[in-house]
């Protein structure tokens, strides 16, 4: 085997020119696909632990709510909260759990009612500051100070009413009956979530939403943070064999259909462009080594008439194909693990036009993510397109009869 | 015996013979001699009752002519205070907790009053049935304790609620005490049943309604008057835009 090796090593050696444009062809894919995989991995952990982080690991709705989810049903409330937020404490100790409330509504600033529609999110002190971190987010005025009448603004919410810090924010939603609720607010802060939808919200304290919805003790929503994303359907699964929320739904984000579909879609989008970096670069390795097997076709008739067999001679094509993948997947890796580091620093923001057309409730900055596991599938990738570009070449080389391919010349 | 079932047989056909000889445009005639007046004022409770929960509410509300209308709501706390104001095709309400009047227009007139299964429209409407529908009587049917007129009723102009209502006329008092209010598309969208019908002079009115959206499930809302009057002076300060922020 150490011969083979051998004489691969020496092969590789013996036409630099080609070697080198193989590697070449080898290190691009590699480089390509450790900065898409990491690109990719950015934009999935961030979909997942900003909007699934902030819709809950967990949480806990009526079942007719989850039913009818995409209209916003304030009649589908969970209409007292309290024993349900027990139930999660003695359920799961270790866990924190915030009721929430979402409701439609127009939002004006001035004497006159406007039409500009937002979405107002009502939750305790709590949820704003440790789950949204919102007091890192306060860019102008400041965080709730306790007052029942403060309002915090999203930053683009903010700009298209022509708000400031102190404006009185009339807001006009809905009763659970559905019948028109008026609510007088102050803004109390302008805050810069980081991403386009929640910058168009508006945030109450819990009670407030109450009243603007007329759902005294309840919440539309229970969300609960346990141990991190992963953990979630544990978490789940402990509150359902609890049996103290068995008239309500219990969902792991990762059970929750949007959440599910954007997992799966990720996933496929994933997927795809591995394959096609990988079937691309294995296409630049088949060229190669094909045109490497066409000028070596009178050497492989005389390897083959000395005695050498027809798996040794795929064998030693592999294994120069190998050399060619490793050399050139690490460096490949390295190459385009400068800018996925890059990228992982600084990121990339989208304009405000586009940020204003996004309806996913994600960051308008978006970080790639490097790992050890990207790094490990970049590598193998690239050894394995190497090893496909090569398989082909090989099989038909060795299947040259030595006198034919003897006489052939170059 | 002969004498007394000759007797009961003439006054059966004396009292039946009117009812047969009325056309739909008289019946309508008379119903719209009931339900609209010159004046109105009213106190009422309306109570909605949705799947998981019941909401009274209570108001006072004055009605001129066919076409102005003002509501001020005194119950339940959150409400109290609430203005609406109806002139001619246009609709103001007035929210206190935040002293902004809310125009409400186009389709908002035909969303549900406060949730209720009424519309805005249902509630402050008092137009002319003869003047916004032609009416044809397919039948006659028994009705509480006596017999209604069956009319089918299609609008004759656009802006109208409901294009089509199947309507079941008392014949003892024109009062439409069941009707079936249909869409352009034939589509049931509620029913509305008058009750507990009182004279107020030559005229008959219902002191208890009873709406049911049948696009809903589980709802319906009862509108009960405690006070009704018909033709009494109205502070004519109510009808103005002033009275909403008064």
């Amino acid at each position: 085997m150490g011969w083979l090796f051998g004489l691969a090593i020496r092969n590789v050696a013996r036409n630099t020119r080609r070697s080198l444009l193989t590697a070449l062809t080898v290190l691009l894919g590699t480089a390509l696909l450790t900065l898409g995989l990491s690109w990719l991995n950015g934009v999935m952990g961030m979909m997942l632990g900003e909007a699934a982080g902030a819709a809950g690991e967990v949480r806990v709705v009526e079942v007719e709510y989850a039913e009818r989810e995409s209209t916003l049903p304030l009649d589908a409330n969970i209409y007292d909260v309290a024993p349900v937020l027990e139930s999660i404490e003695s359920a799961a100790p270790n866990t924190r759990a915030f009721p929430l409330i979402r409701s439609g509504a127009t939002v004006s600033v001035g004497e006159e009612l406007g039409d500009t529609f937002a979405l107002i999110v009502g939750a305790p002190d709590g949820y704003y500051s440790e789950i949204l971190d919102f007091d890192q987010k306060v860019r102008l005025g400041e965080m709730f100070s306790g007052e029942p009448d403060e309002a915090l603004l999203g930053r683009l919410l903010a700009r298209e009413l022509e708000a400031e810090v102190g404006d009185e924010l009339v807001i006009l939603g809905q009763t659970q009956d559905g019948s028109p609720s008026p609510l007088m607010m102050r803004v109390q802060g302008i805050v810069d979530t980081g991403n386009a939808v929640s910058d168009r919200q508006v945030f109450l304290s819990l009670e407030r939403a109450q009243w603007l919805t007329d759902i005294p003790d309840g919440a539309l929503e229970v969300l609960v943070y346990g141990d991190g994303l992963e953990q979630a359907a544990d978490l789940a699964e402990t509150l359902r064999s609890s049996g103290q929320l068995d008239d309500l739904l219990v969902q792991a984000w990762s059970e929750r259909e949007l959440y599910a579909s954007m997992i799966k879609i990720v996933s496929t989008v994933f997927g795809i462009m591995a394959i096609i970096i990988v079937l691309i670069s294995a296409l630049g390795v088949l060229n190669t080594m094909v045109m490497s097997v066409l000028e070596r076709t009178a050497e492989i008739g005389v390897l083959r008439a000395m005695g050498m067999r027809r798996v040794s001679v795929v064998n030693l094509f592999v294994t120069e194909a190998a050399v060619i993948g490793v050399v050139g997947s690490i460096s490949g890796l390295l190459l385009g693990s400068i800018p996925a580091f890059w990228l992982e620093k600084n990121g990339v923001t989208f304009g405000e036009d586009v940020a204003a057309r996004m309806t996913v409730p994600v960051s308008t900055t978006i970080h790639a993510d490097i790992t050890i596991g990207i790094a490990g599938l970049a590598l193998m990738l690239g050894i394995l397109m190497a090893l496909i570009g090569a398989l082909v070449p090989s099989i038909k080389a060795a299947a040259i009869q030595p006198v034919s391919a003897m006489r052939r010349r170059r | 015996m002969r004498l007394f079932f000759t007797l009961i047989i003439s006054i059966l056909s004396l009292s039946s013979a009117p009812a047969q000889a009325q056309t739909a445009a008289e019946i309508l005639t008379m119903v719209d001699a009931n339900l609209t007046f010159e004046t109105r004022y009213s106190r009422a409770t309306m109570t909605v009752v949705k799947p998981r929960r019941t909401k009274v509410y209570e108001f006072e509300s004055w009605g001129r002519g066919v076409e102005t209308a003002a509501t001020e709501f005194l119950a339940p706390r959150r409400d109290v205070g609430t203005k609406m104001l109806k002139v001619g095709g246009e609709l103001w309400m007035y929210m206190p907790s935040i002293e902004r009047v809310q125009k409400i227009s186009g389709h908002m007139l035909r969303q549900g009053l406060m949730g209720s299964d009424l519309s805005y429209e249902d509630m402050l409407e008092f137009s002319s049935w003869q003047e916004a529908y032609t009416a044809e009587v397919t039948g006659t049917e028994a009705c509480g304790t006596g017999t209604c007129w069956v009319l089918d009723m299609q609008a004759r102009v656009e802006d109208v609620s409901y294009p089509r209502r199947k309507v079941w006329v008392d014949q003892a008092n024109y009062i439409p005490v069941r009707q079936e209010l249909y869409a352009l598309s034939g589509m049931l969208l509620k029913e509305w049943l008058m009750e507990d019908v009182v004279q107020f002079g030559e005229r008959y009115y219902p002191q208890r309604m009873i709406v049911r959206d049948t696009v809903q499930e589980g709802t319906s809302t009862t509108l009960e008057f405690s006070d009704l009057q018909f033709g009494e002076e109205v502070d004519q300060r109510v009808f103005e835009r002033r009275w909403l922020e008064r």
